[in-house]
């Protein structure tokens, strides 16, 4: 919430402590307290100070953005998450945003190994906001470390705040290499032990049955696009190719539309060109 | 989607130093930008039909463009308090739930205590941008208003520019 000046003055007993000292405590006790709690707790109340502007001179003046640093850089999660929430409520100030990325290393390395949903969601805000009120610029705040991580979190995360059920990935792309080894089990499982799949045929006429391409393709879609619980109502598909084996296969799934009927479109390439393609309508759990 | 964790009620800490303590107890909580949202959960209303009572009372803080009885949904996933349910509301601005969530929060409601709880899960990705997009502007808007209200003296001019 927001104070105002004469809010504050209001607030203050009489013979109290006004804000600035109060702040000044605050910081004065983080250095020199060995209680854990009492520092999970003045850190929080110096997070939730940065949320209000008025109070950004006074945090300046304590040197509070030091606590916030050093925080990040223990290992306690709590002092961790109150730290980069202190940040991300502060990082809309310039002076706050400058200190903020002279010390982007120590905070981007707490962005990527963090493994509480809650720091990551308030590193995410923070970055966001640096890059959206052009405070920071893409090349220093974002690593291929940090991309990798995101995509972690999109693949891992069961949280809404971090991943809108809307953001969802819209396509999913796999490589697989078929063995002949696949091809003779397929056959045991399904019966199909036509010879063109088999030994009987030089490697470079033989090809991999379609009904496993398409099995591949229903895999992705029940595991991963729209993923599980999902019910296939109907396929149309075209092999245009031959499927070699022992040759890298990129398998891609691509949502069309979300919907409780959801369309999808699949194909698989070889050497960049399509052997299997499809479309399905999907019964999803929306 | 699941966790619910966030939405559990912290503890009241009772062991910050006397300067610190305030008159209110409260829990160790931090909060920014991404923790609030238009969108909140209303746990431990009583359940004898209050749809009508809590909704009307939500209204007193402001337009509500939504609200909803969610206790299914939330049954599967957490561990209710027993006969009570959960709502879903959407406040048409953000200011209104803060307000909602302030005054209500902890107090009775016909028998029951409300725990009320920010949903920030229950955003499009719209709301969510528009959400930043509003911080933005209330600090400036507040940094402008304190300077208004309280010019800095002379020597404390260089942290105008903060």
């Amino acid at each position: 919430m927001f104070s105002s000046h004469k809010h504050l003055k209001r607030k203050t007993p009489e013979g109290g402590i006004d804000r600035r000292a109060f702040i000044g405590h605050l910081v004065d006790e983080y250095y020199t307290s060995t209680n854990v709690e009492a520092l999970e707790q003045v850190t929080a109340n110096l997070a939730n100070f940065a949320y209000d502007p008025i109070n950004w001179p006074h945090l300046h003046a304590a040197d509070a953005l030091d606590v916030f640093v050093a925080a990040v850089d223990t290992q306690n999660p709590n002092l961790q998450l109150h730290a980069v929430a202190a940040l991300c409520n502060f990082c809309l100030g310039k002076l706050a945003a400058q200190f903020i990325l002279e010390n982007i290393d120590v905070i981007g390395s707490l962005f990527l190994r963090t493994e509480h949903t809650e720091t990551v969601l308030h590193c995410l805000a923070l970055y966001y906001q640096l890059l959206s009120s052009n405070l920071a610029t893409k090349q220093v705040l974002i690593t291929p470390a940090l991309l990798q991580r995101l995509q972690h979190w999109r693949q891992e995360s069961k949280d809404g705040r971090i991943l809108s059920s809307q953001a969802k990935v819209q396509q999913v792309q796999l490589i697989k290499r078929f063995t002949q080894q696949d091809l003779e089990t397929f056959a045991q499982f399904t019966g199909d032990f036509n010879h063109i799949h088999t030994t009987q045929i030089p490697v470079a006429e033989r090809r991999v049955h379609g009904a496993l391409l398409n099995a591949v393709v229903a895999g992705i879609i029940g595991t991963q696009l729209p993923g599980p619980g999902t019910v296939v109502l109907e396929q149309h598909f075209k092999f245009l190719k031959p499927c070699r084996i022992e040759t890298d296969t990129v398998v891609t799934v691509r949502l069309l539309k979300a919907r409780k009927i959801s369309s999808v479109e699949y194909d698989c390439r070889q050497h960049d060109e399509v052997v299997f393609a499809g479309t399905a309508k999907l019964l999803t759990k929306i | 989607m699941e966790p619910i964790e966030h939405h559990k009620r912290f503890e009241y800490c009772t062991t910050r130093l006397q300067y610190r303590q305030g008159r209110e107890v409260k829990a160790v909580k931090v909060y920014t930008a991404a923790s609030e949202s238009r969108h909140m959960l209303i746990f431990g209303v009583p359940k004898i039909n209050l749809h009508t009572n809590i909704k009307n009372k939500l209204q007193s803080f402001g337009k509500l463009l939504s609200c909803t009885c969610v206790t299914s949904e939330f049954a599967k996933s957490m561990e209710l308090e027993a006969f009570t349910d959960v709502f879903a509301v959407h406040f048409e601005r953000l200011e209104q739930a803060r307000r909602a969530k302030r005054q209500l929060d902890a107090k009775q409601f016909y028998g029951g205590i409300l725990h009320i709880s920010y949903a920030p899960e229950r955003e499009t990705l719209q709301e969510l941008r528009e959400k930043f997009v509003q911080r933005r502007k209330e600090i400036v808007h507040r940094i402008q208003r304190n300077l208004a209200e309280q010019p800095p003296p002379k020597q404390a001019r260089q942290e105008k520019d903060v």
